[in-house]
Order: structure tokens, then sequence, then C-alpha cells
């Protein structure tokens, strides 16, 4: 029996980041003090990554998820999900989160070439040590030299490739080469030698002219590893002048040499890029700047790497494009606007790239939705948190300016809700399937469940459109008589739908949702009867972006097949996405018609890709050029024996499953240029018992993104109950 | 206040002494070109000394419980760094003996001095850089930053003494020498060495600022004892004696000497401080020291140092309040007693 | 229906994440539960009961040293205060220890020669690294350059003071472009009078023009010493 009542804590929305809230306030060392209560439109948990079964228990998602080796927040909480929920592995395939999470260490990049074919650029990222989520070495905070110091590693292992690729030897008899000609007699420049003083190294490698030679020059580069080592005591200009000297030395050593090669090309726009980020960061001051990388927000992240040097060419690379690709980096889902801002893009990248655990990407093994909501779902329920499905939230009220005491904070009075339906009996609805021992979230509601459920199926409810404006009920909780705390996590979306007083009376609301903007993206998946080989992709599976746009960005899902149950079992699963260019005005705002419109409209764009693309990343895929073999297509309702003996057409593609995810709560988040600073913090105490959550709010990491809304959750519960600690949250203090 | 100095504090600084010695000559390398730079270097360590400061941060990290290893190359530093400046403070008060030799700019002249000393400052880094490999990044980090601190403050309290001289100042009071003794003796000498100590022992969790009050009282009556040495010090003391007047150092001494002066006196003395140490005659100091003697400065400032040693000793006591009983404990203390009682 | 009261939030210590490199070592080891010890305000100094001077040099000594660390600790929680002005902050590692090295004359001779190198004599731009003299009177060394050569050549030198010229060699020259075979023939030999040096240069007819660059060394310490820089200018 608590000791007294305890504080009851209304969550609204069901993505990451009010579950991740949730989780923390009801941990078990609170010892009850917050009752926590999850309201969440629709029949399931997940926001943006929300999923559902559908025919053949296959699986359907919102779109693409691949969890990051750095989302430290992410994996630590879902560790301690599936530890805390102790599912029985006889009975459950997905047992712990080993078995929810394999590492997906490649990525994949295209290039187009001249001749209009596409190369595709593999790269392997060696794991690094450890498991994301496994705790993090106190004593080593993440700062910019550190990762310097690991850019300056990877370029030298940059500039080895692309000797060893020029000589075609490997790079340690390029090495080896280069210091024989230099003579036995001199002091040993193999770097595998204990180096002579650096200062020594530096005067000889200038001197000598030395750094005219590749050798030298990754020589040179390794001095950078030294000069960056933490306790370093070079000054910055000096340094900067050695990184404007190894710029000028390979540039006009390599950029010439390795043009014809399109694998040494991307090689050396790496190089290149790597180059102009580390002279960037140093030019800008950014180690020292008390704004990390923030301070370089204002600039696109192309343009700043332009103005530090970067080539036309190596911004126009794979590499570039690939990220930008991967946060859907298009104002407006407009290609032709390519905007990210440098700082979050920067931070991102190294973070990416240096502090990855385990492998550089996670795929889940089933839905993002059974993997990770599901599993949160029960440990919630587990300790007690209630949930609401059902409930859309329409509005925050705020209390009157003029009710106000002396003194007194403003507040949030009340929460009004649509109850879009209601549970038979008055239970708590049910919102799990069973499918095969691993509970699921369907894809549609369980209308049995549900008050006149047969008909609300017949009408064809959409509970998770916003044109449906169709409800059961409404609610109203009270502030003190039904809730005490507020954590607003409904996705920047729905924001100026929902908290039109905020807006009205706070100028940071209204900044905020007049410069932070959201983009549409669009996502298709097809089941295909051969397996990837037999497609005509021969290399490992993976994730590969920067392909052509739309659905630029691919990714093999082939190790779902054993997930789902088909008649005909697929030899390979294929999942699409990207942006999805914006239109919404006023009147379609209203226009009952458009979700279905833009849902055709996606799929126009797919069969046009797969017509016309997709050959070139699988050359067995078309007959010729225009006319995909519609006929590998799979549908769920195929039986094993009928045999569609005449050639597949385009309306094959019907039974396949794509989305145009153009209600607001679902849009995306961009890190546009400049508008870092109007987002707010769930720190933030102006309206004292109301705190946001969403990876669109002040986390750290200010992108669309898993952790940032994990953290920003982990943050909402700092701001009630003082717990995690802030220095707790992992990297949430980074520059 | 106890009489009787136990033997306590003479047998640490003794044993922390020689650690840090032996820990020290790593750091000293020997090699060309000797004659003009290493040698140096090596010099004024060699001659000995007390080793009050690395053993002061030593004791103060096993206070708290930490090793002796954790200390030692902090402890190096100190030292390097407080011979670093004993070689500039003689050549800027023009000092001919040191630690009962010639000072080291007398044997080698000034600009070989001065590189030396140079050289010593910058060569104390290398040994709290490589602090990270013992006590890891962040607390080597925030010995930099203290040791910055330190340098800061003791490079303007030297600015303070030096202007005094420089533009002859004679308005100064007792608060202005304390302030200035407070930053250029009392940094280094001893809040700085209590302080980091304290710091890597308790791995940067206590406040520090208890260790500013105790170092402060503790390395003012320290100097305050110096002063009275360089006056009334026997044929033990190491440097010249009267030196100080020699100098024109304001001293708390010649400070209430000015104070107490009447019209005349303080007119006279006014232009014999403003004459440079060269110009300056034996009949003239004679004559300062004469003043000193008149007014009971001697005894004035004995006084105040007696009354900072007990400030000292009760600022330990709520410091070390909650520490068990050491060695450590014990020493630190006892050097209160021990530097106005020493000669 | 229970007398609830309507709860607030507690105002958060920050809402912001920290980015400062320096700040980022500064953070409660909170994972330890250990927090900052601040001790209550100290007692009133004891009175001690003894002569005037005692007692007031005390009082006087206390009342320095808290205005002191009360100044100290002002100053610390100003800059806690996240107000990301532009002003330098005093606190990052990078500017101590400029700032420590500021404090030094030129040491490492290695590193300043390389530099110089590097930052192209003109110290007063980008440079960090104040020259100023270890205490040393600088003898500048002059040098006689006698150059046989079909093209015009154009010669930068430069020669730390104290260079013993009898030692002096420098070492092949180097153009940029590797293709280019290296400048060798330069000799360096003590000049007419003492601690003159002097450069002698010999262009081979076939050596591609463009410029070429390297390092004079003292032969028995390896020391550099300094930089030698020869353009060959193309006569077509």
């Amino acid at each position: 029996m608590p000791e007294r009542d305890p504080i009851r804590v209304a969550v609204i929305g069901g993505g990451c980041a009010s579950i991740a809230a949730a989780f923390e306030l009801s941990r078990p060392e609170h010892k009850g003090k917050y009752q926590v209560t999850i309201y969440q439109l629709g029949w399931r948990l997940g926001g943006k990554g929300a999923s559902g079964r559908g025919p053949a228990d296959r699986i359907e998602e919102h779109g693409l998820h691949l969890w990051m080796g750095s989302y430290e927040n992410a994996f630590r909480l879902i560790r301690e999900c599936y530890t805390e929920l102790k599912r029985d592995r006889r009975k459950c395939r997905i047992a712990d989160w080993r078995d929810a999470f394999s590492p997906a260490p490649f990525i994949g990049l295209t290039e187009r070439a001249r001749d209009g074919s596409y190369w595709n650029f593999l790269s392997y990222f060696p794991p690094g040590d450890g498991l994301p989520g496994d705790p993090i070495d106190e004593n080593d905070p993440f700062t910019v030299t550190f990762y310097l110091a690991r850019t300056a590693s990877v370029l030298r292992t940059l500039l080895l490739a692309v000797q060893a690729g020029r000589s075609r030897r490997t790079p340690a008899d390029a090495q080896s080469e280069t210091s024989d000609a230099i003579g036995g007699n001199q002091q040993g420049v193999n770097t595998s030698e204990a180096s002579p003083e650096p200062s020594r190294r530096f005067a000889r490698l200038l001197g000598l002219g030395w750094i005219a030679t590749t050798a030298g020059l990754i020589e040179a580069v390794e001095m950078l590893e030294i000069v960056f080592a933490p306790g370093s005591i070079y000054p910055v200009a000096g340094i900067v002048q050695l990184l404007e000297v190894i710029a000028a030395s390979a540039r006009s050593q390599l950029e010439a040499v390795v043009a014809n090669d399109p694998e040494l090309v991307v090689l050396w726009q790496g190089i290149d890029l790597a180059m102009a980020s580390m002279r960037g960061i140093l030019r800008f001051g950014l180690i020292s700047d008390p704004r990390g990388f923030d301070a370089i927000n204002d600039y696109d992240f192309r343009e700043w790497l332009r103005i530090n040097g970067a080539s036309e060419r190596s911004l126009q690379s794979p590499i570039i494009r690939g990220a930008y690709d991967l946060v859907f980096a298009y104002e407006d889902g407009d290609y032709a606007r390519p905007r990210h801002g440098a700082g979050v893009a920067l931070r991102g990248a190294l973070r990416m790239l240096f502090s990855s655990r385990g492998a550089i990407f996670w795929k889940m093994n089933a839905s993002m939705g059974d993997t990770v909501f599901a599993p949160m779902y029960q440990v919630l329920r587990q300790r007690g948190v209630t949930f609401k499905f059902f409930h859309r939230l329409e509005k925050v009220r705020l209390a009157d300016a003029s009710q106000l005491k002396k003194g007194e904070c403003a507040y949030v009075k009340a929460l009004e809700f649509d109850v879009q339906a209601k549970v038979k009996g008055g239970k708590a609805y049910e919102p799990l399937i069973d499918v095969r021992g691993l509970p699921c979230w369907p894809s549609e509601p369980d209308w049995s469940q549900l008050i006149d459920g047969s008909r609300l199926e017949r009408e064809e409810w959409d509970f998770e459109s916003h044109w449906d404006k169709r409800k059961a009920d409404t609610r109203t909780l009270n502030v003190v008589d039904d809730f005490d705390f507020v954590v607003l996590g409904v996705g920047l979306g729905a924001i100026p739908y929902v908290c039109e007083d905020l807006i009205h009376r706070d100028q940071r609301w209204r900044d905020m949702v007049a410069n932070l903007k959201t983009v549409n993206t669009q996502a298709f998946q097809i089941w295909l009867r051969e397996d990837m080989e037999h497609l005509g992709w021969t290399d490992p599976p993976l994730a590969l972006s920067a392909f052509v746009q739309p659905f630029e960005t691919w990714a093999d899902m082939s190790h779902l097949i054993g997930e789902e149950r088909w008649k005909v079992s697929p030899g390979a699963i294929a999942y699409f996405c990207s942006a999805l260019q914006d239109e919404l005005s006023p009147q379609e705002l209203r226009d009952a018609s458009y979700p279905r419109r833009r849902r055709m409209e996606v799929r126009k764009n797919a069969i046009r890709y797969l017509n016309n693309d997709i050959a070139k990343l699988w050359p067995n895929a078309a007959r010729r050029p225009g006319d995909f073999k519609w006929d590998l297509l799979v549908d769920p309702a195929e039986q094993a024996t009928s045999r569609k003996a005449r050639r597949g057409n385009e309306a094959s593609f019907d039974s396949q499953y794509w989305r145009a995810n153009v209600n607001p709560t679902e849009r995306y988040v961009l890190s546009l240029p400049g508008t870092q600073k109007y987002r707010i913090s769930p720190l933030d105490n102006t309206y004292d018992n109301l705190t946001i959550a969403g990876d669109w709010t002040t986390c750290g990491l200010d992108a669309g993104c898993v952790e940032a809304a994990v953290i920003s959750g982990r943050l909402a519960a700092h701001a009630i109950s003082s717990s995690p600690a802030l220095e707790d949250i992992v990297a949430y203090d980074h520059p | 206040m106890s009489g009787t100095t136990s033997p306590l504090v003479p047998a640490m600084l003794r044993e922390y002494g020689e650690l840090t010695r032996a820990a020290l000559t790593e750091y000293l390398p020997s090699r060309e070109p000797r004659r003009y730079l290493y040698d140096l270097l090596s010099d004024y360590p060699q001659r000995g000394g007390k080793m009050m400061r690395p053993s002061m941060c030593i004791a103060a990290a096993r206070l708290y419980g930490a090793p002796l290893e954790d200390a030692m190359r902090t402890a190096v530093a100190i030292e390097l760094l407080h011979n670093a400046l004993l070689i500039h403070d003689d050549i800027e008060d023009g000092s001919e003996q040191r630690r009962g030799r010639p000072t080291l700019h007398v044997l080698h002249g000034v600009p070989l001095a001065l590189n030396a000393g140079d050289t010593l400052t910058l060569m104390s880094f290398r040994p709290l850089i490589d602090n990270r490999n013992r006590i890891g990044e962040r607390l080597t980090l925030r010995v930099i930053e203290e040791t910055e601190r330190m340098a800061r403050e003791c490079a303007e309290g030297q600015a303070m003494e030096l202007g005094w001289r420089r533009y002859n100042m004679t308005e100064i009071g007792d608060e202005d020498y304390l302030e200035m003794v407070l930053k250029k003796t009392c940094w280094l000498a001893t809040i700085y060495p209590v302080r980091v100590g304290a710091l890597i022992g308790s791995r940067d969790s206590v406040d520090l600022d208890p260790f500013v009050r105790y170092g402060f009282f503790l390395g003012a009556a320290f100097q305050i004892q110096d002063d009275l040495l360089n006056l009334v010090g026997d044929a033990g003391y190491g440097k010249e004696i009267n030196g100080d007047l020699w100098e024109g150092k304001r001293t708390l001494m010649l400070i209430h000497a000015i104070q107490e002066s009447t019209v005349e006196e303080r007119v006279r003395l006014s232009e014999l401080l403003c004459r440079s140490r060269e110009e300056r005659t034996l009949v003239e100091v004679t004559w300062i020291r004469k003043l000193i003697e008149k007014y009971g400065c001697v005894e004035y400032a004995r006084k105040i140092a007696h009354g900072l040693a007990g400030a000292a000793l009760h600022e330990y006591s709520l410091l070390s309040a909650g520490l068990p009983d050491s060695r450590d404990k014990n020493f630190l203390e006892q050097m209160v007693t021990w530097v106005i009682e020493r000669n | 229906m229970s007398e609830r009261k309507r709860l607030h939030r507690n105002e958060p210590a920050r809402t912001a994440p920290v980015r400062e490199f320096s700040k980022l070592y500064h953070r409660q080891d909170s994972l330890n539960g250990a927090t900052k010890t601040r001790p209550a305000q100290t007692d009133a100094p004891r009175k001690v009961r003894s002569a005037g001077p005692l007692a007031d040099g005390v009082a006087l000594a206390y009342s320095v040293i808290e205005k002191y660390i009360a100044e100290g600790r002002r100053a610390a929680e100003g800059i806690s205060n996240h107000t990301y002005t532009t002003r330098a902050t005093t606190d990052n590692l990078q500017g101590i220890l400029e700032r420590v090295l500021r404090f030094q004359a030129e040491v490492l001779p290695l590193w300043i020669e390389t530099l110089a190198t590097v930052v192209k004599a003109d110290s007063a731009g980008n440079s960090s690294w104040p020259h100023t003299n270890g205490g040393q009177s600088a003898e500048p060394t002059t040098a006689s350059i006698e150059v046989v050569s079909q093209r015009p050549v154009e010669v930068s030198v430069e020669i730390r003071p104290n260079s013993e010229p009898h030692s002096l060699v420098a070492l092949g020259l180097n153009a940029v472009d590797s293709k280019k075979p290296a400048l060798t023939g330069i000799s360096i030999v003590p000049g007419e009078s003492p601690g003159k040096i002097k450069l002698c240069i010999r262009i081979p007819k076939r050596q591609p023009s463009g410029t070429y660059s390297g390092v004079i060394v003292n032969r028995e310490s390896g020391e550099t010493r300094g930089t030698l820089s020869i353009r060959i200018v193309d006569q077509s």
C-alpha cells in the first residue's frame, strides 16, 4: 500500500517516446509511486513503428526500420524489457533480445555509371566491441577529438585501400615497398616500428617531400591520429596546416588516378569527405565550442562540406546521397530540395561510424511491433500500467491565464479525447494476437471485442486515419481529478491539431510548428517467388540506399520468410521506402478521399519502379526494360496447387502491401538547417504539469530516429520523476 | 600549540621526498646538449630541498585512500614546477645563493638559466599527461585544469609583487600582502598540492574549497616564517641573510615597518626602496633592519604567523573530520606546526 | 474525493544537453551515488585569546580568503549556466594547453621548427606560438648563395641562428610531383667569416622545372636546422 496516493501520469501516444517514458516511470524502483495510463488511438501501439500481421501472417510495416549499433538507450531499454519479461523459449521463438535483433553489417550504396548501368558498393563494417546497450565506460566521455582520431584512422584505411587498388597489391606490401625506397640507413618509417618522436617524423615528412608519395601521405595521416590522441597538446593552427598539406597532396596524387575506376572513386570520395569533415571541425573550432556540433546547424551538410573543400563529385557521391536518403532529408518530400542540418548530420555520421557496437545496423527478426512494442506492452501491463486503446486526443486545454494565481505557472487543465470505439463489457481491450506462439499486433482491430464491432467493420472504420472522425463517444480528463502529469508523445504532425491553446499562447510553440518540418513517406513490400540469387542479386543480403528515387532504399528482408506462413513460400521479401512529396492544402485536409488518392499514387510509383528500375539491381527480375516479371509476386491467397499458367500483369501488385504515410501523426520529422533551435526540450518546465516526448524534441540527437525518441522519453520521465539521472542517458551530453 | 615538533613531519618528508626524487629522474633526460641544458635542469632538483610540496600532494591523496602511485606523477610535476619557478625567482630577485650553493644564473649566466627554467616548466607537463594511464582521462584533465589555475594565480601573484617593487609602492596594507601571498606562494606551495592530491584521492568527489582555506593559512604562515628566517635565520639557512632587504621585497615585516614609521622615516624608506639592488649600500640596508627591529615587526609577524597556523589547524580539523586516522592525516596536521617552527 | 492538490513538476537543473568538451568531464558521478559534498558554512573563526595582532591577523586572513572563495564560486556558477555566448570560454582543454604553452618560450626546438615549415615563417598570422626568445642572443646567420644554372632560379632559405656551419647538409630536395627526380647537387660550406654559411647550388640541365623543397640538417645530430626551397623557372 503506497504511503500516499500514487501520482497519475497520462501518457498520450504509444510510439517509442511514450513507451520509453512509461517504461521509466513504471520501474519497480519507484515502488508504485507513479500510476501510468497510456492513451492510444486505434488498436495498436507503435506510432510510426506500428506494424500488423496480414494474410499468411505476413508482416505489414509502416516502412523500413533498422536500428543502429549506436542506439545505446533504445537497446538498453529493450534488453531490460526482455530480461524482465522472461519469455519461455520453448513456447515463444523470440524469447530474448538476441532472438529479436540480428546484426546487419553490410550496407550498400549505388552509383550510376555513364552507360546507365549501376555500380553497387558493398561496405562491410566490422563490428565494434561489445553489444549496444552494454554499460558505457564512464571515464571516457564522447569528445570531438575522439571522433577526429577515429576519422584519421579511417582515412588511413581508405588511403591504404586506394593504394592497394592502384597497385593491386595488399596494403601491407605497398607500405613495405615504399619504405625500401627511402633507403636502409634512415630511421625506419615503417609504421609497425616504434615511431620516432612525432615532431621528427613531421620534419622528415614535409622536408623530404615525402608527403608527395602515397606512403608519406599515409604516414602523415598517422600523425593525425597521434595529434588527436587525448592529452595531446598540438596547437590547432599547426594541425589545420597539416591537413591542408595532406588534402592538397592527396588530391594531386589520387584524384586523377582513380577517376576511371568506380570502386576507387567511391573510396576517394570517402577520403575527400573525411578530410573535409576534419578540416571543418578544426576550422570551426568545434573541439572547444560549447555548442559542440550544434554550432554548424545553420548550414546544410553538403554546403558545409563544400566550404571545407570537398569536391563537387564527392558531394554527389552515393555516400552523401545515402546519408540524405536514410533520414528522408528532402524538404516537403521534394527530391530537388535535399536539406539536412550539418551539425545533426555530422554528429549522426560520427556516432554511426565510430560508436556502433556489435554491428553498424541491426535488423529485426519479426516486425518492429512484434519485436519491440509487443514485449514492451506485456512488461508494462505486468507492472500495472493501464492502456486505453481507441482514445484519440483531440485537444490539450490550458488553464485560463486569468485563473492563474499569482506566481503560478501555466498548466494543462484538461485533455479532450474522442473515444473511437468501446469495448464490450467495459473491459480492457486485449490487443495482441498469437501467431504460432509469438504475441503480435494484428493489421486490423479485433472487431469482436468492440461494441457494435461488426457494424464498425462493415462501415470500414479506419481508426488510424486522420480523415475518419467517427467516434463512439468523447471523454474529458481533468487535472487533479483524473491526472497529475501529462506526457505528450503524439508526434509533431499532430501538434497543430491538438495543441491550439499552446500554439495560440506561446510564441515558442508557434515558432516550432512553423519551422520544424515533417515529411510524408511511402513504402511498399513485395514477396517474390524466387530467391535473390535467382533474381540476379548475388551479393549478401543488406540494406541499400542512394538508388533511384523514389524508393531509393531497398532492404532485403528475406530473413522474415520463416516468420510468416505462406502456402506458397516466397523465396525473397523486399521492402522499399522513401519520402513522398507533400501537397497538403487546407481543402485536402478535409477531403476524405485524399488518403486513398495518395495511396493510389504510391501504387503507381511502385509499379513504375518495378517495371523500370529494379532490374538494375536484380537483372533477372525483368524480361526487358520496362517489363517486370509480374508473375514473380506471390499472392497470399495463392494455393500450392493452383499454378497460374498465364503471365501476370500489374494487377498482381494488388496482392502486395504498400502505404502512403500521410496521416499527420505518421509524418517523419526533418532536421532542416536552422531549425534545431526551434525544438523544445522535454525538460522545459513552462507548463509545470506537462512534458513532451518524441524525436522532434530537444533530445540531444535532434533527428528523426528511434534512439532520439527513446532519449526524449527518458528525458520526459526525468522531468516528472528526476529519474533516470541525466548522466545516465547515454550520449545525451555529447558534443 | 605544542612547542616540540614531532619527528613525523621530517620523516614523512624524507620518505615521500625520496620517492618523488626517484620518480623525477625518469623525467629528466640526460642527453645532449648537457652543458647547456640538461645538466642545468637536474641541478636544482639534485641539490635537495624539503620536498614539502610533493609530499603534501601524496599525503592528501592517501588521505582518501588512494594508492601512492596514483599521486606520484603529479607529485613529480609539482616538484619540477617548483624548481622551475625557483630558477626564475632567483633571476628576478637577483639572488646569489640557493640551497647553500650559487644560484643557477650565477653559475651559467642568465640566458642559459632562463632557458632551463622554461624547459623545466614545460617538462613538468609530461608527467601530468602521463597521468591518464594511471588515473583515467577525466581526472587527468581535472588535474591539468587545476594546474593551469595554479599557474595563473602564481603569475598574477608574482606580477603583483614585482609591480609593487617596480612602482615603488609603499601604501600596501596587510590585506594586500595576504592576497599577494595567497596567489604567489600559497597556490603552488600548499593549496594546489593538497587540492590535486584530494582530487585524485577522492576521484573528484569532495568539495575542494576547504583545501583553499587550509592551504592559504598554512602557506601564508610558511611564507612569513620564510621571510623571518631571512632576517633572523641562523647559519644553517640556505639563502643569504637580509637578502630580502637587499631586494626591497615587501615582506610583512617591511610593510609593518612602513606603516608604523614616522613621516621622515617613511620618506627615507621610500627613497631607499626606490633604488635598485646594486645601488643599495650596506649602511642603508642596516638602517632598514634597525627600523624593523625598532617597531617590533619581527614579533608582529611572528604573532600573525602563529595566528594563521591556528586558523590552518582549525580548517584542517573541519575538512578531515570524517577521515580515518592515519600517518598522512597526522602529517598534514603537524605540517602546520612544522612550518612555523622550522629554521 | 480526497483533498488532492495540483502537483507541480520540479524545476529541472538544466534543460539542454551539455555539449562543452571540458564540462563533459565534470559530470557528477551519479552512478556511484557520490555527490560533491559541500560542507556547511564554516564556523566563525575561533577567537584566539591572545594579543591583538594575532586575532586581527586571523580575522583579516579569513576575510581575504572568504572573499576569494566566494568570487571563485560565483565565476564557476556563471560559466556553468550554459548561455552560449561567443566569448571564449576559459575552461576548455585546447585553450588551457595553448595558454600553458604560451607561458613558456619556445622549447621543444624540433617541434617549433617543424611547425615553422608548415606555417611558413609567417608567425604573426596563424601560429599560436609566440616566438619569444629563449634568452639566447640570436646571432643572425648570414648565407651567401652561389648558383650555377641555365634557367632562372628562385631560392628561399631559412636557417636557425647559431647553427654549426661545418655540419650542415641539405638533404635531397623533392618536388610535389613524384615523377620529377630529386634535386641534388647542393652543398653547404662555411663562409668567409665565422658564423657565415655558403650555399652552393648546381641545377642540372635536364632537371624539370618546378619547386623543390627540403630541410637542412646538422649531419652530426640529425637536428633540423632550416629549410630550403628552390624554384626552377620554366624558360619557355
